[in-house]
């Protein structure tokens, strides 16, 4: 559609340029080019421009115009229409003021570090201050008319019982690896039937409660984050609030106690299917039978290990769950907030939980657990 | 001149009839606004201009092509001569006002570095946004600052119609007078063709230089502002009264 046309008069002392046809926004470019390229070395000529055949044009055609008109003393401008008088004019009224250029987005590396870094520890202040929150809440939770029976019922069918699927599909192939991997080691020393006490300890203790931790982090986590997220935007929770319903009885602890209670479970769900394709894999890969297998399983795994593994499941249960709903009550303004939102959800929980694991690990050594 | 020619235009969603065989034509320059009950199809006939819908059968003729017979690569390139307003303003929320107008410049146009600026400066002034606004986020914008963003942004190619749906709701009744006093500046000092979609009665009586009231898959009138406002017919009649 771009039919623009320049032409160009050129004598020793004067260049007589006429531009004609149609000269509008979206064929801007090429016109801009061309008559920059004949204008170049052309200091010392008298410029006419013509702009008489010129028979459709926009703001854009007249803000170059003008700005070279202003830019070089030699540019004489001719052959106005009224039309392109009054687009000049207009054009020429809303560019008066110099301003300066857009400010640009990105701040030098050592503020951003810095805000970057503020940022962060004003994230975790304000996790301490809901988490605060929520022990004072906890003081009126077991009220009547505060504690939602129903919603904490919804909530561990979405959250937990929903998550059992990709949970077991985890788990099982988890203890396929270890499994696997253990017995290719153990089999060179002849200690093949020790992969059972390796399997046994290490899913039960910290494998699968990891895992499943991981995965719920990402599943429910995730979906708490997005949930109150979209209803901070579309106002719900503010709407909420105006009604004299409480958003942390509402929302926030039916999620955090859902999980709460039923991650264990969930975890302990997640031993025996791993437990399993671990016994799978010594069948057919050392020839342990299952009867042989569970007979090692029962001499070689104390309950303790067990009970240490389904025993931090509430604190990373609760680790994910207060992160989740308190990332998506800092949701704000746009769309894009959410999932910036989700993100550092996810990313927090697991870490959180990892954290956990790890201090969980050092007081148990340390009570020689 | 005729800028839109529609005719016979019959329009169904599912089995629900919403435009029996409409036909209007829209002439340069004019502010043409649509009106009608809600569910009358108003949002549906502009969907129906701008290509985001199809109607049943019928036919639209844009600046003498036939929209509906484009293929999508001539579609794409059509759509330059069009300029769209949605309800929600639909500013691409990851980027700033300014930013929003340059990607239409940078991709339609190819303008972009220090004359992309300006231009843009020159187009938030034309909408009457101050300077600031442009290196805000559209969630910093106020509903009706919003409006006049999206309004920059439809304007960013300098198209010769401009097509809004629904351009004053939401908006205050101080903002919606002044953004109707926005529109006929616009028109006049670019001469732009306007196709509103509006159940602003303010905005409709006191802009409108063509009024068209759909009301039961039909066109109930099509005239003059002078003339809706004696017409008999019921929906008119409830329209203009409420004045």
């Amino acid at each position: 559609m771009a039919n623009t046309d320049v032409e160009v008069l050129k004598t020793e002392r004067s260049l007589y340029l006429k531009i004609k046809g149609e000269w509008r926004t979206s064929s801007f470019t090429l016109t801009q080019k061309r008559i920059t390229d004949v204008l170049q070395d052309s200091e010392n000529l008298l410029i006419h421009i013509d702009v008489s055949e010129l028979t459709s044009f926009d703001s854009s055609a007249a803000l170059f115009l003008l700005k070279l008109k202003k830019e070089r003393q030699n540019i004489k401008l001719t052959g106005f229409s009224p039309p392109l008088k009054s687009l000049f004019r207009l054009v020429l009224a809303h560019t008066k003021e110099k301003q300066a250029a857009f400010v640009p987005h990105k701040k030098p590396l050592l503020e951003r570090l810095g805000r970057h870094t503020y940022n962060k520890a004003a994230d975790f202040l304000s996790y301490t201050e809901f988490f605060g929150s929520l022990v004072i809440g906890l003081g009126s939770l077991f009220k009547k008319e505060n504690f939602r029976f129903s919603s904490i019922v919804r909530q561990i069918e979405l959250s937990s019982v929903n998550a059992l699927p990709i949970v077991a599909l985890s788990a099982f192939l988890i203890g396929v690896v270890v499994t696997y991997q253990g017995a290719l080691q153990l089999e060179k020393f002849g200690a093949a039937i020790f992969t059972v006490d390796l399997v046994g300890i290490s899913i039960t203790r910290e494998l699968a409660p990891l895992l499943t931790a991981v995965v719920i982090a990402g599943r429910s986590g995730a979906s708490y984050t997005s949930e109150l997220g979209v209803m901070k935007i579309t106002e719900e929770i503010d709407a909420m609030k105006t009604m004299g319903l409480s958003p942390l009885f509402f929302l926030v602890f039916p999620r955090i106690l859902a999980l709460t209670l039923t991650l264990w479970l969930v975890i302990l769900f997640a031993d025996i299917v791993a437990v399993m394709g671990g016994m799978m894999v010594a069948k057919l890969q050392l020839g342990i039978s299952y009867t042989e297998f569970l007979n090692r399983l029962q001499t070689s795994l104390a309950l303790k290990h067990i009970l240490v593994g389904l025993f931090k499941a509430p604190f990373f249960a609760f680790l994910i769950a207060s992160i989740g709903v308190f990332r998506g009550l800092q949701v704000k303004g746009s769309s894009e907030s959410i999932g910036i939102m989700t993100t550092h959800s996810v990313v927090n929980s697991i870490f959180a939980v990892i954290a956990c694991d790890a201090v969980f690990a050092v007081i148990f050594t340390g009570l020689g657990i | 001149m005729s800028i839109i020619k529609a005719s016979n235009i019959v329009s169904k969603f599912d089995e629900r009839l919403v435009h029996d065989g409409i036909s209007f034509e829209v002439q340069k320059g004019e502010i043409f606004t649509i009106i009608g009950s809600s569910g009358s199809g108003k949002s549906t006939l502009l969907k129906e201009m701008i290509l985001l819908q199809k109607p049943f059968s019928g036919s639209i003729e844009i600046l003498g092509y036939d929209i509906l017979r484009f293929e999508e690569e001539e579609a794409k390139l059509f759509s330059k001569n069009w300029g769209v307003l949605f309800q929600s303003s639909a500013l691409f929320s990851s980027l700033t006002v300014a930013e929003n107008i340059a990607i239409v410049l940078k991709e339609h146009a190819d303008i972009t570095g220090s004359f992309a600026d300006e231009l843009i400066r020159y187009k938030l002034s034309l909408v009457g946004l101050p300077p600031f606004a442009a290196s805000l986020y559209p969630s910093e914008l106020s509903g009706g600052m919003k409006k006049r963003a999206a309004l920059a942004r439809a304007l960013a190619l300098e198209p010769s119609i401009l097509f809004l749906d629904e351009p004053t709701s939401g908006l205050d009744p101080i903002s919606s007078r002044a953004f109707d006093t926005l529109i006929l500046s616009l028109r006049k000092a670019l001469g732009v063709t306007f196709v509103i979609v509006s159940h602003d009665m303010h905005t409709v009586a006191d802009i409108s230089s063509k009024i068209m009231a759909l009301h039961d898959t039909k066109i109930v009138f099509l005239g003059g502002v002078e003339e809706a406002a004696k017409c008999p017919h019921p929906f008119l009649r409830s329209f203009f009264d409420t004045k």
